[in-house]
């Protein structure tokens, strides 16, 4: 229920950091008893602009007006003073202590008003009432379910009855009813005319709860929209932009028509790190030559599923083959050693040893082993002439090869990584995210390689989130959806705004 | 082993403790925070010589045990300059500080006590408090020691209130297991590390001063031989919580006080094992009961 | 380099605190550097106390390339002496240098030993190595204790300490009119052999990786665990040779309590020497020159205690630590400041 009034406005907020502008200009507005939702892929500038709004960060230009009136940046208990109320995504409880320990905590310190235990106590029951939460206030909060865990966020948030609620990523860990609760506890405090904002980049979440959308890419406001006069594909859309018509001309590899295959994956089932079944049951093959492409959003496990693919995670259950030999309880060294090589979706943290030289992370080769050795000692001279040639055959820009890998822009980065792993000619390529964060001519170059790789008979799986990207490369794809395989399709026959459908659930185009 | 021999035992036993029971007490709060303090012994250290000193100079117990407190207050505030200014690892600073604690106060002995070799400090003497020192066994073991003795015992309960009952104590814990989601709820972080340290500083001089003031009056070189090791053990063997550390010093000194009269008590285990047991056993508490007892998340992180 | 000023500060305070103490500074370390370096004696001293602290701060760095803290090398020193003593004691009747050599080995093998315990309880249970080998410490000196005054005991000494090791066993003095031992031969080649490990290795390369990224070295394919393992055993040996030096060169014994602590200076050594085979050279040299310098001290300024030396070493290295952490808040500073002038130009 919307009456019109406006509660909060962002008003051009800028946030700039090393090498990158965050938010450009940002600006949009919350009406009292509105549900807007702030929609935007990894890399948006969601995660500055969250910081900016709960008072973490300052912005560098721009303010934001609660009532109309300007509100100090900077600083959150302001923010909370104002009726602002922060849901967020994670660090925000101790797990070890009890709900009501957090929730005391969270009440003494966060609003500096002392309420008593009593009155906190009776808070959180009127609360729990109004919305329909069972909770036990005597638990750990670490024994909690992921769910159960965002209901004590809402309720440490709605002790201080706010009326702005701001949610980051509210829906990205939960299963389908916990869904469905939240957004019904939403609806209520709405329906109360509280202002809520949810950030999140889960296209059928949103449709289904917003009443306003604003979407975001790469730091910019690509337009508010009202949720009734959009579909998934134009939303989809508009936050993948035209990258999919920008990215090199379509040539998806395809695997020659008598191609042996290469990967076979049977019926396997993942854990994440939060949630035990993330991945479940999943099968699909890979033939030589062939690329695969794994759709679907953040989070339903597919780079679980590289992971436990290349023996980083373990599965629960299922086998992975290699050319018909069951790799499923190999190490990850020996998986490398019969050809897997892997490029992780966190480069900072999976990918590279930053603070080492680029020779020395390309020297640590594609199997652990440097590639120019003999008997443990290494040979310093092949090492670096082979880290030359490499340089020059994947274009990494660099001062040289002794720089630390750290000092490598991003583009850079990943082809360091891909020099790595491509370098030995492995098997099975198995990439997750790859162009992520990396400008038009890295992804290019990035695309390039993957292809080429494929054209030397290696069986290539790409995970990402950019379905332009996906066609572009791939020649069969197959969609994820909250861990299950839902669709498989050859890339000629559908187009990304179909492929985006598929990925929304099908909401009416 | 007769009543007399268990006796003595039990006496010693407490009196034993207390120093460890101070330090432990001290660098559990500490720990709870998220700071680690390989120093412990150098604070104990700094305590007993700060006590015996001023002690002497103004010839007033009380002075002497505040002496103490500072004592072990400046290597605290050592520490935390260096980790959470300088954000040195905690591990090196500890490291450090103990070797600069043990060489400036053996350094000092001359400057400072030279003049007085032969004076001493006003000591502590044990008091018996009335009744209770009369029941039997028990009474001249645990009843009959030194004011601090009893002190010391009773800051259990205390810091076992201050933790888990107050919203202060819960604030604590929040900073040493998940110091992010603290700030998030606006906890000052780095606030309560200093108020943690600070104070393990000063239990730890006043426990480094039981010694020293409640034994010879003197300080001599090295006098603390380790003790706060035992501490740091002790805080882990009991898994983080004032009662368990209670209880692992209580052993500890135990075993110490089997060890020191092994021959009286017809012990034959070489002496040496009993000495190591506080170590072997805080190792394989540590590795039997992994998940069980854990430390606080975020110990040994300065941010 | 940054560890030259912190040690001149050392100096500096240190003089302070003579002076406070009634000592005239520069006749208090005019004393001290004539034990120290003032004759070929006194280098020869200053390099045989360097020995001790060198080696196992090689370890101790080592272990630190690949992030893991090596804080038991004082175990390890003691029980790599007991084992180079029950060879040379109760072994076969060998000579230098075979006899020697079998037992410098045994030294290293038990010292890495020791050092693989707290390894592999970091590598397959997580525990964190840096408790771990802090408490295997007083377990090994007790250990040795235990032998010293038990089983290996000499009977009527005045201090505990086992018989003389047959001199077939010896390490041969090197610099005649000095104390200097083969050990210091020793030393370095341990210095070479840090910078050959770790810049010319496969081992070394994984060192280094799993220094910068663990949890990325092991999906890039080095083995963590048995890297762990072995790292902190290597770093294992080289102390345990140290030890196995002092029995076999120094002392000729067994000594109880022989260590006045050489592990633990072995870690703030090998800081101040910013983790290079070179820098921890220097270092060694430096507190080994403290410790000679102890004798002169005590005669140039009667009733002072050499325990000014351990007071110059913390303050070094204190002294290092403020200037690292300022070092980094200032370029913190700097890279913040650039980074958004480059941002808003852009």
């Amino acid at each position: 229920m919307e009456s019109g009034r406006e509660l909060l406005k962002v008003d051009g907020i800028s946030k700039a950091f090393p090498g990158i502008l965050a938010n450009d200009a940002i600006t949009f507005d919350l009406k009292e008893g509105e549900i807007h939702a702030l929609l935007g892929e990894n890399g948006a500038g969601k995660t500055t602009l969250v910081g900016i709004l709960y008072g973490l960060l300052h912005p560098d230009a721009g303010h934001i007006l609660v009532d109309g009136k300007v509100l100090e940046p900077g600083n959150p208990r302001e923010a909370i003073v104002h009726g602002l109320g922060f849901v967020q995504q994670h660090y925000s409880l101790v797990p070890t202590l009890t709900v009501i320990e957090n929730l005391i905590l969270s009440s003494r310190y966060g609003s500096g008003s002392a309420l008593s235990r009593e009155e906190i106590e009776r808070r959180i029951v009127k609360i729990s009432q109004r919305h329909g939460l069972t909770l036990d206030r005597t638990v750990k909060v670490e024994r909690l379910s992921v769910g159960e865990q965002q209901h004590v966020e809402l309720i440490k948030t709605l002790i201080g009855s706010p009326r702005i609620l701001i949610l980051d990523e509210p829906a990205a860990l939960l299963s389908a009813e916990e869904v469905k609760k939240l957004w019904q506890i939403l609806r209520n405090l709405a329906g109360q005319g509280v202002g809520i904002i949810l950030i999140g980049h889960k296209l059928e979440d949103v449709l289904a709860i917003a009443d306003r959308i604003t979407v975001l890419r790469l730091g910019r406001v690509v337009a508010t929209v009202s949720a009734d006069d959009v579909n998934a594909a134009q939303l989809g859309a508009m936050m993948v932009g035209s990258l999919a018509a920008q990215t090199s001309e379509s040539r998806p590899a395809a695997p020659a028509p008598d191609a042996s295959t290469a990967l076979q994956v049977r019926r396997l089932s993942v854990s994440g790190d939060r949630a035990p079944n993330l991945v479940k049951d999943i099968s699909f093959s890979v033939k030589r030559g062939e690329v695969l492409g794994v759709a679907g959003i953040i989070g339903s496990g597919q780079a679980e599923l590289l992971e436990a693919i290349m023996g980083i995670r373990p599965a629960n259950g299922g086998t992975v083959l290699l050319h018909g030999d069951d790799i499923t309880g190999l190490s990850i060294r020996r998986r490398r050693a019969r050809g897997l090589a892997f490029v992780p979706g966190d480069r900072h943290r999976d990918g590279l040893i930053r603070p080492m030289s680029v020779a020395d992370n390309l020297a640590l080769g594609a199997n652990g082993q440097p590639a120019t050795s003999r008997s443990g000692i290494l040979y310093l001279k092949s090492i670096e002439t082979r880290a030359r040639s490499l340089m020059k055959r994947f274009g990494i820009g660099a001062a040289g090869t002794g720089v630390r890998a750290a000092t490598l822009s991003g583009g850079n980065q990943q082809k360091l990584i891909l020099a790595r792993e491509l370098a030995r000619d492995p098997e099975v390529v198995l990439c997750c995210y790859p162009t992520r964060g990396l400008d038009f001519a890295s992804t290019a170059a990035v695309h390039e390689e993957l292809r080429l790789a494929a054209a030397r008979g290696a069986a290539v799986v790409v995970v990402s989130i950019d379905l332009g990207e996906l066609l572009a490369l791939a020649s069969r794809l197959i969609v994820i959806q909250a861990g299950r395989l839902t669709g498989e399709v050859a890339a000629g026959q559908v187009t990304a705004a179909e492929l985006g459908v598929m990925l929304g659930g099908g909401i009416a185009a | 082993m007769d009543i007399s021999a268990a006796i003595l035992l039990l006496a010693a036993t407490v009196a034993f403790a207390a120093p460890l029971i101070f330090a432990a007490l001290g660098e559990l709060i500490s720990e709870k925070t998220g700071v680690i303090n390989i120093e412990l012994d150098g604070m104990m250290l700094a305590g007993a010589f700060c006590g015996v000193w001023a002690a002497l100079d103004s010839g007033s117990l009380t002075i002497g045990f505040i002496g103490a407190a500072l004592g072990g207050v400046l290597v605290a505030l050592a520490h935390g300059l260096l980790c959470f200014v300088f954000r040195a690892e905690q591990v090196v600073s500890g490291v450090v500080l103990n070797i600069l604690v043990l060489g400036l106060t053996t350094f000092g002995i001359g400057p400072i006590f030279g003049a007085d070799l032969g004076r001493a400090a006003p000591t502590l003497q044990p008091i018996s408090l009335p009744y209770l020192s009369d029941l039997p066994i028990v009474g001249r073991a645990l009843f009959s020691q030194t004011p601090t003795v009893y002190l010391a015992f009773l800051l259990v309960p205390a810091a076992w209130w201050l933790i888990n009952r107050t919203t202060f104590g819960l604030a604590l814990q929040a900073v040493g297991e998940a110091p992010a989601a603290g700030l998030s709820m606006g906890i000052k972080v780095r606030r309560l590390r200093w108020f943690a340290l600070i104070a393990c500083g000063a239990l730890a001089g006043i426990g480094g001063s039981q010694l020293t003031l409640a034994g010879l009056g003197t300080f001599t070189q090295n006098v603390t031989a380790g003790r706060g090791f035992i501490a740091l053990a002790a805080v882990i063997f009991g898994g983080w919580r004032p009662f368990g550390t209670l209880l692992a010093v209580l052993l500890f000194t135990l075993v110490e006080a089997i060890q020191v009269r092994a021959q009286a008590l017809g012990i034959h285990l070489p002496y040496q094992f009993l000495v190591m047991a506080p170590y072997v056993v805080t190792i394989l508490a540590l590795a039997v009961f992994v998940g069980r007892s854990r430390p606080p998340r975020a110990l040994g992180t300065n941010d | 380099m940054i560890s030259f000023v912190a040690v001149i500060l050392a100096f500096v305070t240190a003089a302070l605190l003579l002076t406070a103490a009634g000592q005239n500074a520069l006749q208090s370390f005019a004393g001290m550097a004539s034990t120290a370096v003032g004759s070929n004696f006194a280098v020869g001293t200053t390099l045989t106390k360097a020995v001790p602290r060198l080696l196992p701060a090689l370890g101790v760095a080592l272990a630190l390339r690949s992030g893991l803290w090596n804080i038991g090398a004082e175990g390890q020193i003691y029980l790599g002496a007991a084992a180079a003593a029950a060879v040379a004691l109760f072994g076969p009747p060998l000579s230098f240098p075979l006899g020697t050599a079998l037992a410098l080995i045994a030294a290293m093998i038990v010292g890495a030993a020791w050092a693989a315990i707290p390894g592999a309880l970091r590598a397959y249970r997580g525990l964190n190595e840096v408790i771990t080998t802090l408490m295997m410490v007083y377990v090994a000196v007790q250990l040795t204790n235990y032998l010293i005054e038990g089983p290996w005991l000499v009977p009527n000494s005045t201090w505990p300490a086992t018989p003389l090791i047959p001199f077939a066993f010896k390490l041969p003095p090197i610099w005649p009119g000095t104390l200097v031992n083969g050990g210091a031969i020793l030393a370095i080649v341990g210095v070479a052999v840090l910078a050959f490990v770790v810049n010319r290795t496969t081992f070394g390369l994984w060192l280094r990786a799993i220094g910068g990224n663990e949890r990325a070295s092991e999906v890039i394919g080095v083995p963590l665990r048995p890297m762990i393992v072995a790292a902190l055993a290597a770093s294992g040996a080289f102390a345990g040779l140290a030890g196995g030096i002092e029995v076999l060169g120094v002392r000729g014994r067994l000594l109880e309590g022989f260590s006045p602590g050489y592990g633990f200076e072995a870690i703030a050594i090998a800081l101040l020497g910013r983790l290079s085979p070179l820098g921890i050279l220097g270092a060694s040299l430096l507190f080994g020159a403290l410790d000679a310098g102890a004798a002169g001290l005590q005669v140039a300024s009667v009733g002072i205690s050499s325990a000014i030396a351990p007071v110059i070493e913390g303050l070094a290295v204190g002294y290092l630590l403020a200037a690292l952490g300022l070092a980094e808040i200032i370029s913190r500073r700097r890279e913040a400041r650039s980074a958004l002038q480059s941002a808003v130009r852009s």
